[in-house]
């Protein structure tokens, strides 16, 4: 067993310690530290599988971006520090099914053996411009939906800001300044 | 099992890099907490720190020692697990930037290609850290200037970014040691990216005020606003936990100080040109490969970057505290779209640079 796949194991037992925290966890900070801790194994394996621009950007988005917005919406939403939820037990007959499925066809891809694969010889950290292939590709074969996606983000933008926006007063609620609604 | 020994070899090679630029880390914020403390002294017009040791040397050694030896104070109402990961989290995301940091061309420990934008990211997960201390104190001055803290850095971390990104549109690269070897020849300064495009330069400017934020210092300090909020985040932390907040705090400075020096400022280039057919920039450079060219790219790289944390204490004991609306007005209305008119301008640049 050579130092690169126990750096593959301790990711890999971090993703699911990480993911059975967000499961079982009652206290929802530490359930959100469970994802902090899954996301970031995740993006440990992608640096170790040669993907190390995709680990970066799954750092950026999930860890910087998604997991910090989930703890402000925890943290901001919430009065009382130290409650406690208790794991839902919804549906869990149809959830073990759906989860035994899945772990068998799982099973049934991995145990034939083709993915016995070790791990390159080298580091594989030099692989060589993954960026500029990324980018390369993106604004020649992938055109189409780079510029879909952007689109959509733009709407987002667009859209959020103007949710956030201080309304201005309409003629109407000037009318009925007296009223106790029209003071927003 | 044959890659066993080369790979355990290069490891080891590794902890040792490690363990010597922690060390040089520490040693660091021994000397920059000693500089911080006589250079507001000077600028308010006293002496600072004069009884132990000659002109008060050994203070911040003395403090680090009762620092190590006092006791480990935990809240009784705290999140036990939270409250001891926090100051760890932090302090090693900032550890983990410097890993990515090309201390002289070949001279780095992980050789990214996109070495830019893995710094720009690992400093983001100092954030959670942040939010786990505030939170884990269970105390509202703490949560408070946590949430301050992580607001902030998260709004200017955009125009840092995209004033980044002007600079790599210019280069071509995110490879921190591309970024640094484009800037080297024979007219040294004028060769550097803030000096070489007059625009870049202004993008620097405004990367240097994003740190200013990024790393919660006057005139961004809103988040540790003494006066409102005791001192923020690491309010109920004591002893070695609290030495390692204020490790991160001077290291995070040094890491984004070495990223605007190796971005803007020419790396570990010599800033002397060649004058009237003197080859004072060779002498001043040493040559590529040698030790000598090592040691002199170190050198210019670590100088210009402790100029610039000087830099930022001087802005510290100088500027006023801003108001949070002029926090966010700074950041959305003047900083963001300058950035993007800078990467414009360098986009446009590129495009005539192809074209003629």
């Amino acid at each position: 067993m050579n130092i690169l796949e126990i750096i593959f194991w301790i990711f890999g037992l971090g993703i699911l310690a990480g993911a059975g925290l967000v499961a079982y966890s009652g206290n929802l900070i530490h359930a959100a530290g469970g994802l902090f801790l899954t996301l970031f194994s995740i993006a440990g394996i992608f640096v170790l599988s040669g993907a190390d621009f995709l680990g970066i950007v799954q750092l950026i988005v999930y860890v910087g971006g998604i997991l910090i917005l989930i703890l402000f919406g925890v943290m901001l939403s919430r009065k009382n520090s130290g409650e406690v939820i208790a794991p839902g037990r919804i549906n869990s007959g149809l959830s073990l099914a759906i989860g035994i499925l899945l772990a068998g066809l799982m099973l049934a891809i991995l145990i034939p053996g083709e993915y016995e694969q070790s791990f390159p010889e080298n580091a594989p950290i030099h692989t060589n411009g993954s960026t500029a292939s990324i980018g390369v590709q993106l604004l020649t074969h992938y055109l189409l939906p780079f510029e879909f996606v952007s689109f959509l983000l733009l709407t987002t933008l667009v859209g959020s800001a103007w949710l956030a926006r201080r309304k201005p007063a309409q003629p109407r609620d000037l009318l009925q300044s007296e009223s106790p609604q029209s003071n927003t | 099992m044959e890659s066993y020994g080369s790979i355990t070899g290069l490891n080891l090679i590794g902890i040792l890099a490690g363990a010597g630029i922690f060390g040089g880390i520490a040693l660091y914020a021994l000397a920059a907490v000693y500089a911080e403390r006589k250079v507001s002294a000077f600028i308010q017009d006293r002496l600072g720190p004069m009884e132990t040791g000659p002109k008060g040397l050994f203070q911040t050694a003395a403090d680090i020692i009762k620092l190590l030896l006092k006791e480990h104070i935990v809240p009784t109402a705290a999140d036990k697990i939270l409250f001891a990961l926090a100051p760890l989290i932090v302090f090693l995301s900032v550890f983990a930037g410097f890993s990515a940091i090309p201390f002289a061309p070949e001279l780095v420990t992980a050789p990214l290609n996109a070495g830019l934008l893995f710094i720009v990211a690992i400093i983001s997960i100092e954030l959670v850290g942040i939010l786990m201390a505030g939170w884990g104190s269970n105390n509202k001055y703490a949560l408070m200037g946590a949430v301050r803290a992580v607001s902030q850095i998260i709004s200017y971390e955009i125009p840092a970014a995209l004033a980044l990104l002007a600079a790599v549109v210019m280069t071509g690269s995110l490879d921190l040691q591309v970024i640094g070897g484009a800037q080297s020849g024979p007219l040294g300064l004028l060769e550097w990216n803030a000096f070489k495009y007059p625009h870049l330069f202004l993008a620097f400017l405004i990367y240097f005020t994003t740190i200013l934020a990024e790393t919660n210092r006057a005139p961004f300090d809103l988040a540790e606003a003494e006066s409102e909020l005791i001192a923020g985040f690491h309010t109920e932390y004591s002893g070695f936990r609290f030495a390692l907040f204020m490790l991160a705090e001077y290291a995070n400075m040094l890491l984004l100080s070495l990223l605007a020096v190796i971005v803007f400022w020419g790396a570990g280039n010599s800033p002397i040109p060649n004058i009237l057919g003197v080859n004072l920039h060779q002498w001043t450079q040493g040559d590529s490969g040698s030790i000598s060219g090592w040691l002199w790219s170190i050198f210019w790289l670590l100088s210009k970057s402790l100029f610039l944390v000087v830099v930022m204490m001087w802005l510290r004991w100088t500027l006023p505290r801003v108001r949070p609306d002029q926090l966010l007005v700074i950041c959305w209305k003047y900083l963001v779209p300058c950035s993007l008119v800078l990467i414009g301008i360098s986009a446009v640049w590129q495009l005539i640079r192809i074209y003629t």
